[in-house]
């Protein structure tokens, strides 16, 4: 008989400043980082980060949301999941998010393309 | 001790359709280290998301990728399904099933021809892509389409498979089968094959959870995890189990497709055994509001796709990781260490979809 797993899928608010304590609780539960991601938005002229970690035995996921103004900053987590500096560098490249101590930088440098921020508080900045 | 050389790879290359560039640190014919640029062909399609109404957006979705379209689709309706709490009728969730797994196995089956071509095997090559045919036939014959045939849409779908067409598709099951068979065999006792995918790009089982990557990249080191299992679409009345490997190489990693190439034609057969009469699709009103987050099971992994929306007929913002980019730290991990001659076979052996990454 087809077996499903019932998974929580579950969006989450998390202070930035407590974005680090909250990735290395991931870690140690030996969660995965699904992705890292960024949105700009106009109207309330605020970055919505989001960090989604998953059990990949019970499916079950989370996904974090940190909410930035333009000037904030946002730590970086690629001490705790390196493989972050991907998902770090597109939401710095593309979007503009200030994210601090980036280990493996690719200082915009991943993205081959001329536009600075093309999707950032400044639209297609040149 | 040699001098360290700096050999770009790519955007242009031979065995890449699509451009992505790669830097190889090399030191004599030994790679230390890469390092990736991508972004030559990036479109921007999810700064559309509030440019179009939520409907037509998913023709825009659906464009991503010719390979992929379907499961691109799939995913972003099922976000917006959830956000508006829809339930699609069963007839519509194994139509879904049907055309994913026939997306699927055109996906493979590409991909199993430009592994034989990479390597040189070029009467394996075409006859892979002579198998292929007969998937794009079905598509075109169920669809009207063979590579983007936008049959989705938010509360179902829009075309249904009449008996005939279903009776065509196990017909054309069982001659996909027997071929590749022969494929299969040939793929997994040919020493040439054998010689150029075996102990390469070795990636283990804790180095795929370290380095995130998924689908059939980490099934190969042994990590049993397909989004399929969670059941959306009618997975979740469908028998099957992830394919997995232990060997973690580029050998392994042909294993595993082939393999689920005949998973597919076994769930196409449970779901047309399985599938019900009734409706296509339910009637849908209103305007999304809130914001989902949906996983799927893409021919090269676990795709997400996340809509945020605020009750009006454009939404915030639709966002899509894709598979290829959650594997390039992979990559970029398994080129370390090879010889110069094994990276193209390696660059292939993730099946990168840069239009999918450069969404």
């Amino acid at each position: 008989m087809a077996e499903v797993i019932e998974a929580a899928n579950e969006i989450v608010e998390v202070d930035r400043d407590r974005l680090l304590e909250t990735a290395i609780l991931m870690k140690h539960q030996g969660r995965r980082l699904v992705q890292a991601q960024t949105t700009w938005y106009k109207k309330s002229e605020t970055y919505e980060c989001l960090y989604t970690f998953t059990d990949d035995d019970t499916y079950d996921t989370t996904t974090y949301k940190v909410i930035l103004t333009k000037d904030q900053s946002v730590p970086s987590i690629t001490s705790i999941y390196p493989y972050a500096n991907f998902y770090e560098s597109e939401m710095t490249e593309l979007y503009g998010v200030k994210i601090e101590m980036i280990d493996g930088d690719y200082h915009d440098k991943l993205y081959r393309i001329k536009a600075v921020h093309p999707f950032g508080p400044e639209e297609g900045e040149k | 001790m040699a001098r360290k050389t700096v050999v770009p790879f790519g955007p242009q290359h031979p065995v890449l359709p699509e451009p992505i560039h790669i830097d190889l640190v090399m030191e004599d014919e030994k790679v230390l280290e890469a390092v990736p640029n991508i972004g030559f062909i990036h479109r921007g399609l999810e700064g559309l998301a509030d440019k179009r109404d939520f409907n037509e957006l998913l023709y825009v979705v659906e464009r991503t990728c010719g390979i992929c379209s379907f499961g691109h689709g799939n995913g972003y309706v099922q976000a917006v399904e959830k956000i508006m709490d829809v339930e699609i009728p069963d007839r519509a969730k194994f139509l879904r099933t049907i055309w994913a797994e026939i997306a699927r196995m055109h996906s493979h089956l590409l991909w199993l021809g430009l592994q034989a071509d990479q390597f040189g095997f070029e009467s394996l090559f075409y006859e892979i892509w002579r198998i292929r045919e007969k998937v794009l036939d079905l598509l075109e014959l169920t669809t009207g389409g063979r590579l983007i045939f936008s049959v989705n849409k938010i509360g179902g779908v829009i075309k249904d498979i009449g008996d005939d067409k279903m009776k065509a598709i196990l017909t054309n099951m069982s001659s996909i089968e027997k071929d590749m068979r022969v494929v299969q065999k040939t793929f997994m006792g040919d020493y040439s094959v054998q010689s150029r995918t075996k102990g390469i790009g070795v990636l283990t089982k804790d180095q795929i959870h370290e380095l995130g990557a998924v689908g059939p990249v980490a099934r190969a080191s042994g990590i049993s995890r397909d989004m399929r299992k969670l059941g959306y679409d009618g997975y979740g009345m469908i028998d099957f189990e992830p394919i997995t490997s232990v060997f973690g190489d580029c050998f392994a990693r042909i294993d595993v497709r082939l393999r689920e190439v005949f998973q597919s034609i076994d769930i196409i057969r449970q779901a047309i055994d399985k599938i019900p009469q009734g409706e296509l699709s339910v009637n849908v009103k209103g305007n999304p509001n809130g914001e989902a987050l949906v996983r799927i099971e893409q021919p090269r992994g676990e795709a997400i796709y996340y809509v945020h929306s605020n009750g009006t007929k454009f939404i915030d913002r639709y966002r899509n990781r894709t598979p290829t980019f959650a594997n390039l730290p992979a990559l970029c991990e398994m080129l370390k260490g090879a010889n110069y001659a094994d990276v193209g076979m390696m660059v292939v052996t993730i099946d990168p979809c840069i239009s999918c990454t450069e969404r």
